[in-house]
């Protein structure tokens, strides 16, 4: 049974679903942290079916719109990785505090993987360790790729370039702010994160594997999974089809299964 | 004027799932429904329902957004009925649920694109209660002479045959080539669209119909559409437009804010 709620500071609210479960004794609660604009939209099948698996397997877990996206409250223009990154904590206490669990994995998926990243260096009570799912690693990468998307969109869909390539993202906002700490956001600097990390690296483009050192030399146990051959989640013709990384599911809830 | 939302599971045993958005201040007679497009969440492609509820509601007028069965956060149904005839179903109680919630007389509005088009003319010809729609790319059939004016132009301008070649592997956001969106988006023959059409106009309902590039092959514009249907009498009730420079989903936030200007004054009278 799921449960559609606002959560968070009253004058920004938060929507998340909680996905109830029989908690496993000393088992973890599960947050999932959303990738950025049209990723989010495409995403939001996988993580519904992923979060109905996870609590069918004892794991009681939380998806949400960080601020400013989805149905959460906040204009486009008001989304920031900072933003994010806050939200994650929020969701975090809210999902320990609903669940009664004393502790949550974080998966992120793409932009969701580095907010996850950059606010477990906060250092949360309770954050058992991350899965990271084809995470961002720098944003300077990422805001060409998202340049280049919107653009290939544009071009393809009405025959003519962008009118702006530079402040929108196929259909979001992208401000200066944003961009700002998107250009500034690099995971290879190494500072310590979670102590437990698995990443899933099987997207395109590939997740670049100088992320596994920067992981390890921060400290962090890191297992590295990239041989799951999965079909695309992340494509036009994913978003109207019933198209489902089968296999990244299922290491997901194994992992979770057997978390440690 | 500040927007309030709160969340509404409706249906049997609550398992559909909508999101009101209501006026802080005083409300408009209006209250817009918003369908989903494809199987895409009701937040809409690129949030287009989450951006255009928020500005209604700025203006007076309550929504809903909400998830048809098995869709966004919505159950799916139990087994028994056709997508099309679940639709209908879920559509009437979302109506049901929200005239319930505003507790006040209301005009209902009913927005969609694409295949949340093809519900709202559906929804409509079953529900009296709908008196308003704005159809986005809803259903769009050859037109003699927006084929004659095509062919004519390509004629007389042999790069248009490469622009065209280069648009058979073009695909819009939600994923669809335009014909594959025909083959998994049945339509009805031209005759039934226009009666429908034509039977809601008599019962006195009024359509925004807007139609994108994704129908270039069918109709260039507006007049395009009324020759279409030449032989059925929509009574001034329909008022058609045809932009060409805008993709199905409505991509680029211009394109976004033209569109929800348009929507909004015809929904509630231009802004004073």
């Amino acid at each position: 049974m799921s449960t559609a709620f606002h959560f968070g500071d009253s004058a920004r609210p938060l929507y998340g679903v909680f996905h109830a479960a029989k908690l496993r004794a000393g088992g973890p609660a599960v947050l999932l942290c959303n990738p950025f604009g049209e990723e989010a939209i495409r995403a939001f099948r996988i993580y519904r079916l992923l979060a109905e698996k996870l609590a069918a397997e004892g794991a009681p877990t939380l998806r949400f719109d960080y601020y400013a996206t989805g149905d959460s409250s906040g204009d486009c223009s008001e989304a920031s990785l900072s933003g994010f990154v806050e939200g994650i904590r929020e969701a975090h206490q809210e999902l320990l505090d609903m669940s009664g669990a004393a502790r949550s994995i974080w998966i992120g998926l793409r932009l969701g993987g580095a907010a996850a990243v950059l606010a477990a260096r906060q250092s949360p009570q309770g954050l058992a360790g991350l899965i990271l799912w084809d995470p961002i690693v720098t944003g300077a990468a990422y805001l060409d790729e998202l340049a280049a998307g919107h653009r290939a969109a544009i071009e393809s869909q009405i025959g003519r370039p962008p009118s702006d390539a530079l402040s929108e993202a196929i259909g979001f906002e992208l401000t200066d702010e944003f961009r700002r700490e998107l250009a500034a956001l690099n995971l290879l600097l190494g500072e310590r994160t979670a102590r437990k990390v698995i990443v899933i690296a099987g997207g395109d483009p590939a997740t670049d594997p100088a992320l596994r050192t920067a992981l390890t030399d921060a400290g962090a146990d890191v297992d590295w999974r990239a041989d799951l051959d999965e079909a695309s989640w992340n494509s036009d013709k994913a978003l109207n089809s019933f198209v489902v990384p089968t296999r990244t599911l299922e290491l997901i809830v194994e992992t979770v299964r057997l978390w440690r | 004027m500040a927007v309030r939302e709160r969340i509404i599971r409706f249906g049997e045993n609550g398992r559909l799932v909508g999101m009101l958005a209501t006026p802080g201040g005083s409300f408009a007679s209006t209250a817009v429904l918003f369908f989903n497009a494809g199987i895409v969440h009701r937040v809409g492609a690129h949030r287009f329902n989450v951006k255009l509820a928020r500005l209604l509601a700025a203006r007076g007028a309550p929504s809903m957004r909400f998830d048809l069965s098995g869709l966004g956060d919505s159950a799916a149904a139990p087994p028994g009925q056709g997508f099309e005839a679940q639709a209908i179903a879920d559509i009437r109680a979302a109506i049901d649920a929200f005239a319930a919630a505003l507790a006040r007389p209301a005009r209902f509005a009913a927005i969609g694109m694409c295949s949340g088009a093809d519900n709202a003319w559906r929804a409509a010809l079953a529900d009296e209660r709908l008196a308003a729609l704005v159809l986005l790319d809803p259903y769009a059939y050859e037109n003699r002479r927006a084929k004659l004016q095509r062919m004519a132009a390509k004629a007389a301008d042999p790069e248009r045959w490469g622009r065209a070649l280069g648009r058979l592997g073009r695909q819009d956001s939600l994923g669809q080539r335009p014909e594959e969106a025909d083959a998994s988006r049945p339509f009805p023959a031209r005759a039934e669209f226009g009666a429908g059409l034509q039977s809601l106009t008599r019962r006195g309902v009024d359509m925004l119909i807007l139609y994108t590039r994704f129908v270039e092959e069918q109709l260039a514009r507006p007049e395009h559409f009324f020759d279409t249907f030449r032989d059925f009498d929509f009574n001034g009730r329909i008022e058609v437009g045809v932009d060409r420079g805008v993709d199905h989903t409505y991509t680029e936030l211009s394109a976004q804010k033209a569109v929800f200007g348009r929507i909004a004054d015809w929904l509630l009278g231009p802004r004073s």
